[in-house]
């Protein structure tokens, strides 16, 4: 083969190759995202990176890392990287500055109030390995994000939308304030009120069960009929009213 | 008089100025230096004005500082105490990496005020501290 013609050859394998990879590293992103932790943001001595353990799907958690505000009432894992060549992490100890803002419990903090306070990641001796800021914020609207069953965010649901009999959504309830995003898992509470039903129907229209995922929900439409949901959390409501077809 | 006698007198004369004269050329001093901001809308700041040094923080804000020594070496056996305790908190930092040697984490406590004293065998520096309290919601 000419040397020409051959090294055409090999150019048009590598961008075979490429383009093949390409779609897969787009479609597979950061591990951590399939993991449900969201991105490190770097402690102020550059010895810890701090990251979310977002639990339940979260578009604040997964997209933002901690660069979103807590909403009170929410509760958040918090992992900790060290940045220490040839050592594990210690074990390490949480702390807050100010504890009318921020709780801390084991590796769990609660946000109980709005501020701002740093969690001090202290090592085994009680001293500082470094410090990171968090701000806590009073949520002002739930939406409810539908996610795929296999986790990617589809959008937020319509207030008003039609069902199939049949069909199960997965959803999360999240928490914004002015259209931010808020971090933290919180307790939803749902309540139905069938507007619509077939007189024979032997079930509500609609169904909300809890996933054994905290924060995440199945919305499933088992007889045709009209209902409306209303989820209650942060002191918040939000309200759908679902109409199924047969 | 004799020969030695204004050898002797110049030696005399100049001898107050040769103890003057410092033998180091960076006159022993220790200061902090702040290594992180303050968060949006709040305040952090450490001024090492040498008239006026001054350190202002907001309550619940922490802020990492360096211990230097005649601004050209880290500090060695450094104690950092607030007075009065409970307007600052001082926190030792565990400097992995082994550089810098000494670091702390100053955190604003409540609304107050005081003095920050750092201690080294070789010098010791003063800031006055002002602790403000934190926006309200």
């Amino acid at each position: 083969m000419p040397r020409l013609s051959r090294l055409a050859h090999h150019l048009w394998i590598g961008a075979a190759t490429c383009a093949l990879l390409i779609p897969l590293a787009v479609a597979c992103g950061d591990a951590s995202e399939s993991l449900g932790i969201g991105p490190p943001s770097a402690g102020a001595f550059g010895q810890a990176d701090v990251f979310p353990e977002c639990g339940a799907l979260n578009q604040a958690c997964l997209s933002s890392g901690l660069n979103s505000p807590l909403a009170v009432g929410a509760k958040l894992g918090v992992g900790v990287n060290f940045k220490v060549a040839g050592n594990s992490g210690p074990p390490t100890t949480l702390m807050a500055t100010r504890d009318d803002v921020l709780l801390v419990d084991g590796g769990v903090v609660d946000a109980v109030g709005t501020g701002i306070a740093a969690i001090l990641i202290l090592g085994p001796d009680g001293r500082v390995i470094d410090f990171i800021h968090v701000w806590v914020a009073m949520a002002s609207e739930l939406r409810i994000i539908r996610y795929s069953d296999v986790g990617l965010a589809i959008g937020a649901v319509r207030e008003e939308a039609t069902l199939l009999v049949g069909d199960e959504l997965f959803v999360s309830v999240e928490a914004f304030d002015d259209s931010q995003p808020l971090l933290g898992l919180f307790k939803a509470t749902w309540t139905t009120d069938v507007l619509e039903a077939d007189p024979e129907a032997t079930s509500d229209p609609v169904i909300v069960v809890d996933d054994i995922v905290f924060g995440w929900y199945r919305i499933v439409a088992r007889e045709p009929g009209k209902i409306r949901l209303n989820v209650n959390a942060l002191g918040l409501d939000k309200t759908l009213t679902l109409e199924v077809l047969p | 008089m004799n020969r030695a006698t204004p050898i002797l007198l110049l030696a005399l004369a100049l001898l107050p100025l040769l103890t003057a004269c410092p033998d180091d050329p960076y006159p022993d001093k220790v200061r902090l230096y702040q290594t992180s901001g303050a968060p949006p809308s709040l305040t952090a700041s450490l001024d090492n004005d040498p008239d006026a040094p001054r350190l202002d923080l907001t309550v619940g804000v922490a802020m990492a500082v360096r211990c230097w020594e005649s601004n050209i070496n880290d500090c060695e056996q450094v104690t950092v105490t607030m007075d009065p305790p409970d307007v600052l908190a001082v926190h030792d930092v565990d400097v992995l990496s082994g550089y810098p040697q000494h670091a702390f984490a100053l955190v604003g406590l409540k609304k107050g005020s005081g003095v920050l004293t750092v201690k080294t065998p070789k010098a010791t520096g003063y800031y006055t501290v002002f602790v403000e309290p934190p926006p309200a919601p």
